[in-house]
């Protein structure tokens, strides 16, 4: 399911003392099953540009197409300069009133996703995303089992209350109560962040599963080895901006990207480099963790 | 909420400069001001004008959004109809002139001055207090507050106790606000319509909402508790204050004013001074 | 008031206890429900001056340590000394003074309702002058960089220029042992790298300064003097970082992740390249390219 964001400027507070640009006239398009990370420091505007994704925020100004469903707000006029978004939002608005079923097909996984959970069993819980979107209970039911089964959650935990899982639990249920509206395209906000290195080596595995079935991913984070091993596509933010949009393995070697920007690659990566600038001919296309660094070394070695 | 309505706007503005005390007591001598009678009803409404007219000028010096406050608030016009409706039946003084008739209900210039005052009086209040609110942070309306208080730690009562809570929780709405938003995200990106819907749905949202919410809360508190006491919080100790404040020329100006306009409007309350007889002008007297 | 005498009473060392140590924990047990512990018997001397990393997953037992250091949990079983001195209901708050923690949210931690304010909290709650707390605000905050925001509410600042300030208000009481529990676990890597910088800068100003770091980071762990390990409530490794993280399979068996030249070094060892023991990524760099 292909997004496209033309000239798409968000402004938080507007025409307030704590008026704030959170994204500046960017255009972007995220293909047909895409597997995207978006990169870049907090207040990038990364937040804000996933919240446009399924029309949590409406642009101050701009067009979004997501596969058809259409959120143009071009026809703002500009008065002295500003942008005036009131009354063409308010006119909007009203035609946005489907905006449910783009929720459906766009399903983003907030930061500590864990906190949305509220019902008083597990199975419920999940179960409560398809039966707003108007599934019948028994459907709901096997959407939710599906989903729980997906990330790792068994029967026995479904008629427990949610709360008394452990943190890593509840975060799986958490995904899986998006997962069980069965998304065309996910979008995740920081999902590795409090994971161990074996939550996070699941979770990831799990996506890719996804991203094999056809979703389209786009996440963003600051775990660089994520977008290494993973990511297909990397996106770089800047005040609201796009600074790079190329392929993780370009990004980490462009010369401006690591000489500019706070944000380092991984230290696998880096580890490839440097063996490569003392001359072991490294293959760094074939370097996603320490596993394929590994026998990428000893490839080289059997050679030499 | 997008209501500007009691909001602190961070500007830089000498109100905004002024020691929050003096802005407390001139906000509570500027609302007994407008409670006290000048006179004929003429008088009296005239009086309002002229306080309506200088905080106007002190809103636009604080950039207080004056108008913008009124707009917002939908819920004032129903009241001021209300109240209207309510002096029509049940306080129509019968014995009166009578001003007009609605239909065949006789309507008398009792009743409408009483509403012209209620309504005057509510514009003025919410005036003030906004003026006072906007320029006014919450932490150093809270302090103000205490200091206010303060003669009550004589009596007992734990004055500090109480203005450590509520500058807390003053603290703690704005992180209330963020979670309350990103969790109605979170709900709204599993189906949620927290703006349409049947009143069973509405429920459900709510409920969807609240609970995350006090879980949140819940935690927050206890780990703010830890770091209270890391700091070496004790409530039962004795505290030094840290102020920020130092009197400047504004609060000196704040103080004269303050008293100046109170002495005015003393002077005006208690000579029931008719301006319109001294200029010669013979208004119908409503009774 | 206490008297002086009475607070020099409270404060008296117990001789048993090594005149070098900071924190003298012996025995110490604690569980938060009746009949189950989460720490149990806990024995360690960190030393004066020493920087020492806790790790452990998530559960361990790491923050539930730093508390019950600081006197904000109260132990089942077992003894703790600051300085030598032994913590009791009555002098807690004053061994308090000694200690500055620094939590891991950055917003439930965050009491002011300015960066000024929240500073200042620390010294109002010692009942420093009013007049002197101006000066060792604005140096303290100098100290973490955040002295042009001031004024700044919190929910105007980042994630990171929070801790900073939480680091600033813990560190305005001039205390002799700085717990930071995870305090970067929730910030982005610039804010992860200030938050590391701030700690190593105060520990270069202050070589007496104590340091108990719990972290998730391995790198952030490897800076320090002393590694230790928790797992379930207990101690399993203690010691220098470099033997420490020797222990990998130990470390992998508890989900603790390990430095990144042990996990490449383990990889080629597991595909049939020994490269011997080594310490560091510039050692392993060296032997490849041989």
């Amino acid at each position: 399911m292909p997004i496209n964001l033309s000239h798409v400027t968000y402004i938080y507070d507007l025409h307030r003392p704590s008026e704030k640009m959170a994204l500046n006239d960017l255009s972007l398009v995220f293909e047909d099953h895409t597997f995207t990370a978006l990169i870049g420091q907090t207040g990038s505007g990364k937040s804000t540009l996933i919240q446009q994704l399924n029309g949590l925020l409406l642009p101050t100004y701009g067009k979004i197409d997501i596969n058809g469903y259409l959120i143009d707000m071009t026809l703002v006029t500009k008065k002295n300069g500003k942008i005036d978004s009131g009354a063409m939002k308010a006119k909007h608005r009203k035609k946005l009133k489907d905006i449910k079923s783009l929720r459906k097909r766009v399903g983003i996984i907030f930061q500590f996703p864990e906190y949305q959970i509220f019902e008083e069993t597990v199975l419920k819980d999940v179960a409560f995303g398809p039966k707003n979107f108007g599934k019948k209970e028994e459907e709901a039911l096997k959407d939710a089992k599906d989903a729980l089964r997906l990330v790792g959650i068994d029967e026995s935990y479904y008629e427990r209350s949610p709360f008394e899982l452990s943190g890593g639990e509840k975060r799986r249920v958490a995904i899986a109560g998006i997962l069980a509206l069965h998304p065309d395209v996910l979008v995740l906000d920081e999902p590795t962040v409090g994971l161990d290195a074996e939550g996070e080596s699941n979770l990831m595995s799990l996506l890719v599963s996804l991203y094999e079935k056809g979703t389209s991913l786009i996440l963003s984070t600051h775990n660089m080895d994520v977008v290494l091993h993973y990511a297909k596509r990397a996106i770089v933010l800047e005040n609201g901006k796009v600074v790079y949009d190329t392929t993780p393995l370009e990004l980490f070697q462009s010369k401006s990207f690591l000489e500019n920007s706070s944000i380092l690659p991984p230290k696998v990566f880096c580890f490839a480099m440097d063996l490569k600038k003392k001359g072991l001919p490294i293959d760094l296309a074939k370097v996603k963790d320490v596993d394929s660094l590994a026998d990428e070394i000893l490839r080289v070695k059997k050679v030499s | 909420m997008n209501t500007p309505l009691g909001k602190y706007q961070a500007y830089k503005t000498p109100l905004h400069r002024m020691d929050p005390r003096i802005k407390f007591i001139a906000m509570i001598l500027f609302m007994v001001s407008v409670f006290l009678s000048y006179g004929t009803p003429y008088m009296n409404l005239t009086i309002y004008g002229v306080i309506l007219l200088l905080l106007i000028l002190l809103s636009i010096l604080g950039r207080a959004s004056f108008f913008s406050v009124f707009r917002s608030l939908a819920g004032l016009w129903v009241m001021v109809v209300f109240i209207l409706i309510l002096n029509l039946f049940f306080n129509n003084n019968v014995s009166g002139d009578i001003a007009f008739h609605i239909g065949s209900l006789p309507v008398y210039w009792y009743t409408v001055i009483n509403v012209l005052y209620i309504f005057s009086r509510l514009v003025l209040v919410i005036t003030i207090s906004n003026l006072f609110t906007a320029t006014t942070k919450p932490m150093e309306m809270t302090s103000a507050i205490e200091w206010l208080f303060y003669p009550l730690t004589l009596i007992k009562i734990p004055v500090h106790k109480f203005a450590m809570a509520l500058s807390l929780a003053l603290r703690f709405i704005p992180t209330l606000q963020e979670e309350t938003e990103r969790i109605q995200k979170a709900q709204a990106s599993r189906g949620i319509d927290f703006k349409q819907g049947k009143f069973k749905d509405k429920i459900t949202s709510l409920i969807s909402l609240i609970i995350p919410l006090f879980m949140s809360a819940f935690t927050t508190s206890g780990q703010l508790a830890d770091a209270m006491e890391a700091r070496g919080y004790d409530p039962d100790s004795k505290r030094t204050k840290y102020k920020t404040n130092r009197f400047g020329s504004v609060d000196v100006f704040g103080i004269l004013f303050t008293a100046l306009y109170l002495g005015a409007m003393i002077y005006l309350a208690v000579m029931k001074y008719d301006l319109y007889t001294y200029l010669g002008l013979v208004l119908p007297a409503l009774k | 008031m206490r008297s002086k005498k009475v607070t020099a009473k409270l404060l008296e060392r117990d001789p048993h206890i090594p005149e070098d140590s900071a924190i003298y924990l012996e025995n110490l047990s604690f569980g938060y429900e009746e009949n189950r512990l989460n720490i149990h018997s806990v024995s360690v001397d960190i030393k004066k001056g020493q920087s020492v990393s806790f790790i452990g997953h998530n559960g361990s037992g790491k923050s539930t340590i730093a508390k019950l250091i600081d006197g904000i949990l109260v132990q089942n079983s077992g003894d703790i000394y600051i300085f030598g001195v032994k913590m009791t209901d009555d002098n807690a708050l004053l061994l308090r003074k000694w200690i500055g923690l620094v939590f891991q949210n950055p917003d439930s931690q965050f009491i002011g309702a300015t960066v000024r304010d929240d500073i200042a909290f620390g010294l109002e709650n010692e009942c420093v002058p009013s007049k002197d707390m101006d000066a060792i605000v604005k140096h303290c905050a100098s100290l973490v960089g955040m002295e042009d925001y001031l004024d700044r509410a919190p929910n105007n600042l980042s994630g990171g220029q929070k801790q900073r300030v939480a680091i600033a208000g813990a560190i305005a009481r001039s205390p002799r042992i700085l717990i930071l529990d995870e305090a970067g676990a929730m910030l982005d890597p610039r804010g992860k790298k200030e938050i590391r910088e701030i700690i190593r800068e105060r520990k270069a100003a202050d070589p007496d300064l104590t340091i108990l770091n719990i972290t998730h980071e391995i790198d952030e762990a490897y800076d320090a003097d002393r590694v230790l390990v928790l797992n379930s409530g207990s101690i399993i490794l203690d010691g220098k970082p470099e033997v420490v993280f020797a222990n990998d399979t130990l470390l992998k068996q508890i989900h603790l992740d390990i430095p990144f030249a042990h996990k490449l070094a383990n990889s080629l060892r597991e595909k049939g390249l020994d490269v011997g023991p080594i310490n560091n990524e510039k050692e392993l760099e060296e032997i490849l390219c041989r």
